[in-house]
């Protein structure tokens, strides 16, 4: 065989495969292409790999199935307050003795594709999903482990009440919003969730450790049939997928008939107004930004905070697209980890909070897309606590607060000093950072603030895997991340309750005492609105105080929408009420 | 020739056993808990959720074969302690005072003790809180017996007594020296390993911790990375071998060809930076509309329909991007192979005889220079996965390339080494297939047999 030979085997090689790419399927696809028109072609930054609710986790996945499925009552997208998604009204509540009946009706008209009503007995059905010992174990589950009754009305199947074995604060929303309610008879035909209790599933007593059925309908609830297959993931949504191609594309359309399209108007969760919404998975943040400027998109969910100033700051963008800017409920923050020998003391800690450059910090690293917070409450909640001051960049503050506490530059060698325990320690941090740019310039922003206040601070870079290592085993005394807050009624027991001070708990600045700790259990307990008000604004005076958290700021989302579409906004991540885009 | 390749196929499989055994030694002792990686969950649920996934996920069973532990420490019960933090503690415990039974008991009087309902003793409350987040994390047991020090409560004074006798009496022992001698256990087909293997040779990779199964990932992927290497692969062999048929030209009048200086230069040019400069002129349609003509995304394919022209917009740059680099590589092989061959007796004979320069090369020359060309069809297959990882990102097509870097990004192991596994059996196979080439082309190796490869 000779070179010329080679050269013809390469050369037809490369034709065949540029031939046989050429897919037979094409004219069938350019049939259901239309880029304009009442159709949305919206970017999402990450590729959602499963649409099974009891699993699925990030905004994203998350977004898609509350766009297919429905909840008995979720928070507005707009208004951010619990409104009745699936349910007549939101449930009549009985507390008597600590224990807490909530009685629920679903509406009439709420109907399947198929036309079979929605039930009760489809409630139960999917918590019985959720719950299944046989089943993936869902991080859902401990958020209703304390159901203790589910009884269905026997006059009427659409009337159903929960109880719950404790009095809580978030149980509701957690009954009305952790599952959607699922088809019984698309996931159960043979109706064989009849026969366990859900009581006994939550409580796994009375369930072989070999039993069959219930082991074949896990596979069935898991199954890639049920959570990729487009034909098996759809719900009562106003949306049903009907093309999905992983990391690529995915293709919601608008149903035909849908049940709810004259249910609630004002509700957002019933607005579908796009007939096609197409999201179209971009990781890389360049990338996203150039397609963005070939018009590839109608909406661009989290464009790179630089790229989204550039383009919006261009008048042959803002010409055609708008960028929209809204709250988001994340906020980064630094823990302080208040065990630490050098930031037992809270004035330290206080001081520590000066030394943050808030302002270059919102300017420079977030490019002016940030707020400043004070506080874990989101701000637009009616128990933000307003009128607690911002701490502001300010050595000379941060140094009064390090000399009161005892920390005073004696030897004159630039570091400030103490005596702990009988010996003479240097002020000296370990600022712990992920190696993305924002925490490693934010980490170095404060080691040059730190060095002119007698601070010697080691940036100490760790992948994520390794953070979570530190930071579990609270190695730190510094560290920066970002933290999702809900939209709605907070319980922040998850992050400042010492029993949450657990390695993988979020309580890692090992804060809290027992008065703080009663005032949580206070808080969670207690299910009138005005005194829980005010226990939450005393909550955050004290964690101002302490000083246990340095809030840096909430970034402010980065959408852009074009011009063709009106749209309400969302309070909800990721930012962007897709069934709201209405079509000008 | 076939018994030759029969021993290299034969030589496949032990090789193979040995590349499953390491993939699964590093995915053993990757950092994190497997638990709350596979089931989606963390430290904060209750045990029995824990223990229901170790069991769906076969954690508690043993890693291998064999295993080897010291006298002193059940292994079976000791991976299925929950939470990892706490089977930390217990284990450093175990090995520092060579007392299994007697970790064990302490271990269950300090579960005793952070169990307890303290509802009503909100201080003791906090107290015991911050000794659970402690025991919960691995700490030493004089780290313990500082923190039980500060507990003093009526309620619990006679369990931290206890506890703290017991720790006096561990402190003081430590393993003898027959404790280390290894316990070997025999574990039949009930390990790790064996599941993992018995599923991995038959391509058989489980679940991502995304929830959905490997397998699946790879099958929508692997098509678009075949499809762009191939071409770029390709492309390039054609080009490298026309840019030094043309630089040859002259070889006679002048060795050194300007291409030899700039191909050395375009070799060291980042695929990334290429990609981007790419993109900015000629998938620009904003800037340079007269040359923006290409497409980013492979959804603009699934958009538009499949044709020919959508494929050329979309895939046209990657494969520059991905041809680039291997092109001037080839080049650089053929070319010095060539100017060695040019200085043979049967150029300067053929040359007598008046053929021309560029039939010398093209006829006798480059076949005769082939060589690092097969070399390189070896190699080239087991890098396909590594130059797609950045060109895959960046063009947003969702290849293998783009699997492994999302997969790298949210450490989802189980995707990560099944791709591993896959690029090791292509590596083989490319090897493999170089061998088998070199015995094609090298008229000297037919004749020897193998041997010499």
């Amino acid at each position: 065989m000779n070179t010329t030979t080679l050269i013809k085997i390469f050369g037809f090689t490369f034709i065949l495969l540029l031939l046989g790419s050429c897919s037979k399927d094409a004219p069938e696809q350019q049939k259901e292409y239309v880029r304009n028109g009442n159709n949305v072609d919206v970017r999402i930054p990450a590729n959602i790999s499963s649409l099974n609710p009891a699993t699925a986790l990030d905004a994203y996945t998350l977004m898609v199935i509350r766009s297919i499925h429905q909840y008995l009552a979720t928070y507005d997208l707009e208004t951010a307050q619990m409104v009745p998604v699936l349910l007549k009204e939101l449930a009549s509540v009985d507390t008597t003795d600590g224990r807490t009946i909530y009685q629920m009706e679903i509406k009439e008209g709420a109907n399947w594709d198929d036309g079979s009503p929605i039930t009760a007995k489809d409630v139960e059905t999917s918590l019985k999903m959720l719950f299944n010992p046989k089943g993936k174990p869902s991080p859902y589950r401990s958020y209703l482990a304390t159901i203790d009754l589910f009884e269905i009305d026997p006059d009427n199947p659409k009337k159903f009440s929960v109880g719950i074995s404790q009095q809580y604060v978030l149980a509701e929303e957690a009954i009305y919003s952790i599952m959607p309610v699922l088809q019984a008879s698309k996931y159960d035909p043979d109706n064989q969730y009849a026969n366990y209790s859900l009581i006994d599933l939550i409580t796994n007593t009375g369930i072989d450790d070999s039993d069959e059925v219930l082991q074949a309908l896990a596979a069935t609830f898991e199954s890639e049939a049920f959570s990729v297959e487009p034909a098996g993931v759809n719900g009562s949504g106003p949306y049903e997928v009907v093309e999905w191609k992983t990391g690529e594309l995915m293709v919601l359309a608008k149903k035909t008939d849908w049940w709810g399209e004259t249910d609630s108007p004002s509700n957002t969760w019933f607005k579908a107004n796009p007939d096609t919404i197409r999201l179209i998975s971009v990781t890389d943040a360049t990338t996203a930004a150039q397609m963005f400027t070939n018009n590839s998109f109608d909406v661009a969910i989290t464009l790179d905070s630089k790229d989204f100033k550039t383009l919006a700051e261009n008048p042959t963008y803002t010409d055609e697209y708008n960028f929209i800017s809204d709250v988001t409920n994340i906020q980064y923050l630094v823990y302080q980890n208040t065990k630490s020998p050098v930031l037992q003391d809270k004035r330290v800690r206080m001081g520590i909070s000066m030394l943050f450059d808030y302002t270059s910090i919102i300017e420079n690293i977030f490019d002016g897309l940030g707020n400043r917070t004070n506080s874990p409450v989101l701000n637009f909640k009616s128990y933000y606590a307003e009128d607690l001051p911002l701490i502001d960049f300010d050595i000379e503050g941060a140094i009064a607060q390090f000399n009161e506490a005892g920390w005073i530059d004696n030897n004159k060698d630039g570091v400030l000093e103490k005596e702990i325990d009988g010996v003479l320690t240097d002020f000296k941090l370990e600022y712990l950072v992920t190696p993305t740019p924002a925490a490693e310039n934010i980490a170095l922003i404060f080691q040059a603030a730190a060095k002119d206040a007698g601070v010697e601070v080691e940036i100490i870079t760790k992948d994520r895997q390794g953070w979570y290592e530190m930071v579990g085993q609270r190695d730190f005394d510094l560290t920066m991340t970002g933290s999702g807050f809900s939209p709605g009624l907070d319980d922040f027991r998850q992050m400042f309750h010492t029993s949450a001070n657990i390695p993988t708990g979020q309580n890692r600045m090992q804060f809290g005492n027992a008065e703080t700790d009663a005032l949580l259990d206070a808080i969670a307990a207690n299910l009138d609105e005005i005194s829980r008000e005010e226990q939450f604004r005393t909550f955050q005076e004290i964690l101002y105080d302490e000083q246990a958290v340095t809030w840096l700021m909430t970034p402010l989302s980065r959408v852009v929408i074009h011009d063709r579409f009106e749209h309400g906004g969302s309070n909800l991540s990721p930012n962007v009420c897709l069934g709201c885009l209405t079509l000008k | 020739m076939s018994k030759s390749i029969g021993i290299r196929i034969l030589l496949f499989i032990p090789t193979l056993f040995v590349l499953s055994i390491c993939l699964f030694g590093l995915q053993e002792s990757a950092r994190g808990d497997q638990v709350a990686s596979l089931c989606g969950i963390d430290g904060t649920v209750d045990e029995r959720v824990y223990l229901d996934c170790i069991k769906t996920y076969n954690l508690d069973q043993a890693a291998f074969y064999i295993s080897v532990s010291p006298q002193f420490v059940d292994a079976e019960v000791l991976r299925t302690i929950f939470p990892a933090g706490k089977k930390q503690t217990i284990e450093q415990l175990a090995y520092q005072t060579g007392d299994w039974d007697g970790t064990i008991h302490w271990m269950q009087l300090m579960d005793e003790l952070i169990e307890r309902d303290y509802s009503l003793q909100a201080e003791l409350q906090v107290q015991i809180n911050a000794l659970r987040s402690k025991y919960w994390s691995g700490l030493s047991l004089v780290g313990f017996q500082n923190q039980l020090e500060q507990i003093n409560h009526p309620e619990v004074d006679v369990l931290i007594s206890q506890i703290q006798n017991l720790s006096t009496e561990l402190t003081q022992s430590s393993p003898s020296f027959s404790d280390y001698l290894p316990q070997i256990d025999w574990n039949g087909s009930a390990n790790r390993f064996h599941h993992w293997w018995s599923k991995a040779i038959v391509f058989e990779f489980g679940q991502s911790y995304s929830g959905r199964s490997v397998n699946a990932l790879i099958k929508g992927a692997i098509l678009r990375t075949l499809l762009l290497n191939l071409i770029a692969f390709t492309l390039a062999i054609l080009l490298a071998c026309s840019l030094v048929i043309w630089s040859s030209r002259k070889l006679n009048e002048q060795s050194r060809h300007p291409l030899d200086g700039w191909s050395s230069i375009f070799l060291a040019i980042p695929r990334f930076w290429l990609a981007t400069v790419l993109i900015f002129l000629f998938a620009n349609q904003a800037r340079f509309a007269a040359l923006g003509f290409f497409d980013i995304g492979a959804f603009t394919l699934t958009s538009s329909g499949i044709s020919l022209i959508g494929l050329i917009k979309v895939y046209t740059l990657p494969i520059i991007c991905l041809a680039f680099p291997i092109t001037w590589s080839i080049y650089k092989h053929l070319r010095d192979k060539i100017k060695a061959e040019w200085k043979m007796p049967y150029v300067q004979s053929a040359r007598a005889k008046g053929i021309p320069e560029s039939k010398i090369i093209r006829q006798y020359v480059l076949p005769n220079s082939i060589n690092p060309l097969l070399t390189i069809v070896g190699s080239l297959i087991s890098r396909l996965l590594a130059g797609s990882i950045i060109i895959e990102s960046i063009f947003a097509i969702p290849g293998l390339g783009g699997l492994l870097f999302d997969a790298f990004l949210s450490n989802d192991w189980p995707v990560l080494y099944a791709l591993c596994f896959i690029a090791g059996v292509m590596t083989l196979s490319g090897y493999l297939l170089s061998d088998i080439l070199y015995f094609i082309f090298d008229p000297k190796l037919r004749k020897g047999g193998m041997k010499y490869v």
